[in-house]
């Protein structure tokens, strides 16, 4: 088997800063998704309470430095993860990130500045850049030997994941830090809004009458590390990732096949790379988005990969909203939350579920969890499943 | 200009159909599918069309399932609503 | 699988793999395994992509609907595929793709019509992520192998072979397509390599690519 050790983990959501206050409410059932009032940002979202400025503070950066709210995010959870490991001279470090926002809260403050001829700071700008954003979190952290930045839409962070371990496999490098960050804009808020993929209620992810997605914000971090790494850091592993697959669905750029093609095969294949069985399955952190198109076509993937005998399994995008390219990182880190306190989270907001499937989880369910299997399914047809086992 | 021939104008600019002429276009011809082969972003296309050209806002892609039926359909609904 | 060939891919020569074909577009210029092959004069990277596609008699309705990013890609792949015939189509592609601004000219074509007060498009939206032309391609050509995009600052062809040996080594896939490609309004930068696992007689040096991408 090629399981990577995790050892760390950082997480900032909707639902709070840091592993303990998320996992507290992701337990208790607790949703941080709330309903915005704001002109011109009606709706449901998953946004993190904390504005700029208390991240800036809470970091140790002055109120008036231009850092980018993907990046504030970003910095906060990787800090948790990274946790100030001394550095040895003697390990190799590498930091793959993901987002698709970048800098863009920043960049688009200083176009509408200019469209309305108001003053417009340039510096605005200079972090637009998806890798300035990875650099910029990556020079607060520590010194790493290679550093790369994945974009492939709400698979992002999860291919980033998929990358990192097979870094540590290859005998490259021995620790590294992975996962993502995506912080809610106009932006992106208008684009989805085309594309009528909101509901503008709270989602209802797997229910029969679910109108759509709620956008969410946050970042999520977690930290391999190797036998040499761990000797030096002391640090126990927190679990395995002991399978990953990507693979393109191939059908329409922002809908999924009906059967869930992607979705078999990315399943599929993460199982055979973990050598289990999908009956050795304990739970499933869905993509389930919430969407009429997504939620059909995971559910008739994930029935086809299992043959009918679905482990329990649940969406925690009820919980969040859709973090975009952080939700693949976000729901990793979940899923680590389920191994260590043996829980299936519950499917928020489910009444009559898809197929009537009885799998759905419609409580917090404790149980012997051994592995966890997590879906992050992209535009442009990027599925990734990721598997996550007991250390 | 006849609100059909106009409809074919707006499709033909905002979908980027290339290479097809308002003629190409028959009133009753299937859009979506076989017909003209347009696809559920084109659909969400035309509900921009349909409020920035004509004031109909939609609620939603399910809701213009029979209305983008064809030319005949869409200018029929954009006559009763506008 | 062998442990060692699992851990040790990136250490690999490069022997597994075969460039089966190469092309860079740029600059009004088509190249195809180091000979010129096209050439046009464009006042504009949408007129240039509209002339290569008529050119190569694509037959493809969709594809003016995409972005010119999506176009350039697939008009590249085209040409790939157009110069292998002995390539007889296989959905287990994997692409991996390199670019330092992502979809920066869809993400300013959108970022405009928010900035004029205008309706947004959602046929511009879906184009705001790099990896979009990955899914034009793969729908295109029934691949169903595994995508990545990569954000790098410029072009690094060892870092993209490494991708490609990595996959090969890994067993997730036979063959590779992918490279750099950016376009930011008039500017416009294609370089594609077409990989295969296993070594033939008729690989193209890898060496000699890298002093014609050069450049």
């Amino acid at each position: 088997m090629t399981a990577v050790s995790i050892t760390r983990a950082g997480i900032v959501s909707c639902l709070g800063l840091g592993l303990k206050t998320n996992a507290e409410r992701l337990l208790a059932g607790n949703s941080g998704i709330k309903e915005s009032k704001e002109k011109g940002r009606e709706g449901y979202f998953g946004a993190v309470s904390f504005t700029n400025h208390e991240l800036k503070t809470a970091l140790g950066f002055s109120l008036d430095s231009v850092i980018s709210r993907t990046a504030l995010l970003g910095l906060a959870a990787a800090k948790e993860a990274w946790n100030e490991m001394p550095q040895d001279e003697n390990l190799k470090c590498a930091f793959i990130n993901a987002s698709t926002v970048g800098g863009m809260d920043l960049t688009e403050t200083y176009f509408s500045n200019l469209h309305a001829n108001k003053q417009a700071n340039p510096s605005l700008v200079a972090m637009h850049d998806l890798g300035a954003v990875t650099n910029f979190i990556a020079a607060n952290i520590t010194s790493f030997d290679y550093i790369n930045t994945i974009s492939t839409a709400c698979s992002s962070s999860a291919n980033a994941i998929m990358i990192g371990a097979q870094l540590i496999n290859a005998g490259m490098f021995d620790r590294v830090l992975v996962g993502g960050t995506d912080a809610l804009c106009n932006f992106t808020y208008q684009g989805f809004k085309s594309l009528m993929v909101l509901d503008n209620d709270w989602c209802k992810p797997f229910d029969v009458s679910r109108k759509g997605l709620n956008l969410g914000e946050g970042s999520a971090y977690f930290v391999y590390e190797n036998e040499k790494s761990r000797k030096s850091s002391g640090n126990d592993v927190l679990a395995n990732r002991s399978g990953w697959a990507n693979a393109n669905d191939a059908f329409h750029n922002t809908g999924t096949s009906p059967d869930g093609i992607g979705a078999q095969l990315a399943i599929s294949k993460a199982l055979m790379q973990a050598d289990l069985s999908p009956s050795e399955i304990d739970y499933i952190n869905a993509h389930g988005t919430a969407t009429p198109n997504n939620d059909l076509s995971e559910y008739n993937a994930m029935n086809t990969v299992f043959q009918k005998s679905l482990p329990i399994f649940s969406s925690t995008k009820a919980f969040t909203g859709h973090t975009l390219a952080a939700s693949g990182a976000i729901e990793a880190v979940f899923s680590l939350i389920a191994l260590n306190k043996q829980v299936a989270f519950v499917n928020l907001n489910v009444e009559e579920v898809v197929d009537d499937c009885k799998a759905i989880s419609r409580e917090t369910k404790f149980k012997h969890i051994a592995n966890v299997l997590s879906n992050s399914f992209g535009f442009g047809g990027n599925c990734t499943s990721l598997i996550f086992s007991e250390a | 200009m006849d609100l059909r021939e106009e409809l074919k104008q707006h499709l033909i600019e905002q979908l980027n159909l290339e290479g097809i002429k308002p003629s190409d276009i028959q009133n009753d011809q299937a859009l979506f599918g076989d017909g003209l082969g347009l696809d559920s972003i084109d659909a969400l296309e035309i509900i921009v069309i349909l409020d920035n050209e004509y004031g109909i806002a939609l609620a939603s892609p399910e809701q213009g399932k029979e209305i983008f039926h064809s030319i005949d359909s869409l200018a029929a609904f954009i006559e009763k609503n506008r | 699988m062998a442990v060692a060939t699992l851990q040790y891919w990136y250490k690999m020569d490069n022997s597994n793999i075969n460039i089966r074909s190469f092309c860079t577009i740029n600059n009004g210029l088509i190249v195809a395994n180091g000979i010129q092959k096209l050439g046009f004069e464009a006042s504009t990277t949408s007129e240039f992509l509209s002339l290569v596609y008529k050119d190569l008699k694509l037959d493809y309705p969709k594809f003016f609907k995409m972005d010119n990013l999506s176009k350039l890609a697939m008009l590249g792949t085209e040409v790939l595929l157009e110069s292998d015939t002995s390539f007889d189509g296989n959905d287990a592609v994997a692409l991996c793709f390199f670019n330092a601004q992502s979809s920066l000219d869809s993400d300013w074509n959108h970022q405009k019509l928010i900035n004029q007060n205008k309706a947004v498009s959602p046929s511009v939206f879906v184009y705001t992520l790099p990896n979009i032309l990955m899914g034009e391609l793969a729908i295109k050509h029934n691949w169903h192998g595994e995508n990545l995009f990569i954000l790098a600052s410029a072009f690094n062809f060892d870092s993209w072979l490494m991708e490609a040996k990595k996959l090969f080594a890994l067993n997730k896939a036979h063959f590779c397509i992918g490279g750099w490609v950016e376009v930011f309004e008039e500017h416009y930068d294609l370089k594609l390599f077409f990989a295969e696992k296993a070594s033939s007689v008729n690989a193209l040096s890898i060496e000699k690519i890298k002093t014609l991408i050069s450049t």
